[in-house]
């Protein structure tokens, strides 16, 4: 199946074995997009590498650019100014919900419900544009800068956000009924991609897949970086180890993130938003792992002392995810390949680097 | 033959994973002496919190490590494995998380330039298995023991590792794609197109 099917949400190729309508095996090819990006890296010096960032996952750019400056700022111990934390936290869950509801959208249409798609896309519009207010792009964002952010929020943007977000808590309850109401949605999701949560964490699998497997791993908690140990959340877990538990994850997730943003905005400090940074950067090696929407992002950097990291390497929560796909494809028909592969959330652009 | 069925498996026949995460259960400290009293000789050193560093480990150990940093001391997942090209020698860089005890440990492991192999922790996690692949892929560093050793981002059939720091960066623009990714004899470039400055990359 694949590298243009329907379902694949990208280039990617799923070879399966069957015995009639089962799968006994499968083996996902993927690396169709692969343009050496720790490569470039290495030739391109630390500021420079910002904006390709965004380009490593087009639909949670915001979130690669972070880990990469985290990376580079727990290289050089850079300190950050907090506010310029809590405007990264904020946009960060902006992300993480216009993510989620591009996921949402991708996954109705694969299941049949149409309407969801629509509704989803509409709702990632005004996310979009709470971006775009915050950054002056729509996609790739380019915003955070090595030790803050480029620029301070509009002075109008809290009550835009404000008023964004009641609208949407209100909307994502109507979709929650629409959607799981639904009897040939839950035909389709209960009981199907059954992850033991062993398997789970033995097979790298992280982020909504690992947590709807009954395992409450979650970086913003157990690992805080950034701003988030000074805001209160919980943690999404659902113990039903299948397609349905991971939808469950991301929808309360996205009302976690709500609950992050306004939190956010109330205790914002004033302050700069963009620290000090020096010019020339020592030897040294750093890392950073966050909460990326589709699970554990990692960026490790070795710096030899010019203006060039010597090696970057990217850990990308989507390779490893599908790397463990067969042992989730197998025992069930080729129709629940579309539900099991659509709930892991692929993105190939951050998985090929 | 028969047929593998589907089967939902209550989560209380696994084990019970929600109390995990809440709080460190053994200090970084605590681990660090425990490595210490199994690996005497080993440099091991806590960095920053939360954080523990190995370097210079030797290779012939590392499955043996592994093993014993999995079972005994709740290394459950392997986040990252990566090469590295030092020109004298090539290094691999593990990337080891315990979700239990909230910390990170990283080992690196010098090879030599003449023989980059080191055996595979596949076995240990499931995690890394694909990740030594694209070692494998971008730097030609063998893992004994893996299970499928291939290309994974790169075509069937390339013959160069794009990764090293001797792979010359315009070479790509000459190889033959459609003849499998084969690289034609060098020859000297009849472009003269600088956008990338000179032409040695």
């Amino acid at each position: 199946m694949g590298p243009q099917h329907p379902f694949t949400h990208g280039l990617w190729t799923l070879k399966v074995k069957v015995d009639g309508e089962t799968i006994i095996d499968a083996e996902p090819i993927i690396g169709y997009l692969h343009r050496g990006f720790e490569k470039l890296c290495e030739n391109r010096n630390y500021p420079q590498i910002v904006p390709i960032c965004d380009r490593l996952c087009y639909v949670a750019s915001m979130s690669w650019d972070h880990v990469y400056v985290s990376a580079v700022e727990d290289t050089f111990d850079i300190k950050v100014p907090v506010r310029g934390e809590y405007i990264r936290v904020i946009a960060l869950e902006i992300q993480r919900i216009a993510s989620h509801l591009i996921w949402l959208a991708s996954f109705m249409t694969d299941l049949g419900n149409l309407t969801a798609f629509l509704y989803a896309m509409r709702e990632r519009e005004m996310f979009i544009d709470l971006l775009q207010a915050l950054c002056g792009a729509r996609l790739t964002y380019n915003y955070p800068r090595i030790g803050g952010v480029s620029q301070d929020m509009p002075r109008t943007f809290p009550r835009q956000c404000l008023k964004a977000l009641d609208l949407f808590e209100k909307r994502l309850k109507e979709y929650e009924y629409l959607i799981e109401e639904s009897e040939v949605f839950r035909i389709r999701s209960e009981g199907v991609g059954y992850l033991r949560p062993s398997d789970a964490m033995n097979l790298g699998v992280t982020g909504p897949a690992l947590r709807g497997s009954g395992v409450p791993v979650d970086l913003r908690r157990t690992e805080p970086y950034s701003a988030y140990p000074d805001f209160d959340f919980e943690v999404a877990v659902e113990k039903g180890c299948d397609v349905f538990a991971r939808y469950r994850v991301r929808i309360k997730e996205m009302y976690e993130s709500c609950s992050i943003i306004r939190q956010a905005l109330k205790k914002m400090p004033p302050g700069p938003v963009l620290g000090k940074v020096p010019r020339h950067f020592p030897r040294g090696e750093g890392y950073a792992r966050t909460e990326d929407p589709r699970g554990e992002a990692f960026f490790y950097i070795q710096a030899d002392g010019t203006d060039r990291p010597y090696r970057v390497k990217i850990r990308s929560p989507i390779f490893v995810t599908v790397s463990a796909a067969p042992s989730i494809l197998r025992g069930y028909k080729i129709a629940d390949v579309p539900s099991i592969m659509g709930s892991l959330d692929m993105c190939l652009g951050e998985s090929d680097r | 033959m028969s047929t593998p069925t589907p089967t939902i498996v209550a989560s209380k026949e696994d084990r019970d994973y929600s109390g995990l995460g809440i709080k460190a259960e053994r200090s970084v400290e605590d681990i660090v002496s425990a490595i210490k009293e199994k690996f005497p000789g080993i440099d091991v050193k806590v960095k920053k919190a939360g954080r523990i560093e190995c370097s210079k480990f030797p290779r012939e150990k590392i499955v043996e490590f592994c093993t014993f940093l999995r079972d005994s001391l709740y290394f459950e997942h392997a986040t990252c494995v990566a090469g590295n090209d030092l020109k004298r020698s090539w290094e691999v860089i593990y990337h080891l998380s315990s979700y239990r005890n909230r910390c990170m440990l990283q080992i690196r492991s010098e090879l030599p330039r003449d023989d980059p192999s080191i055996d595979s922790v596949s076995r240990i996690w499931g995690g890394a298995d694909w990740h030594e692949r694209e070692t494998y892929d971008m730097y030609g560093i063998v893992f004994n023991n893996h299970p499928k050793l291939e290309r994974v981002l790169t075509p069937e059939g390339t013959d160069f590792f794009p990764f090293r720091k001797d792979f010359k960066l315009l070479d790509h623009w000459k190889i033959d794609w459609e003849n499998k990714g084969k690289r034609p004899p060098p020859q000297p470039m009849a472009s003269t197109d600088t956008r990338f400055g000179d032409n040695n990359g």
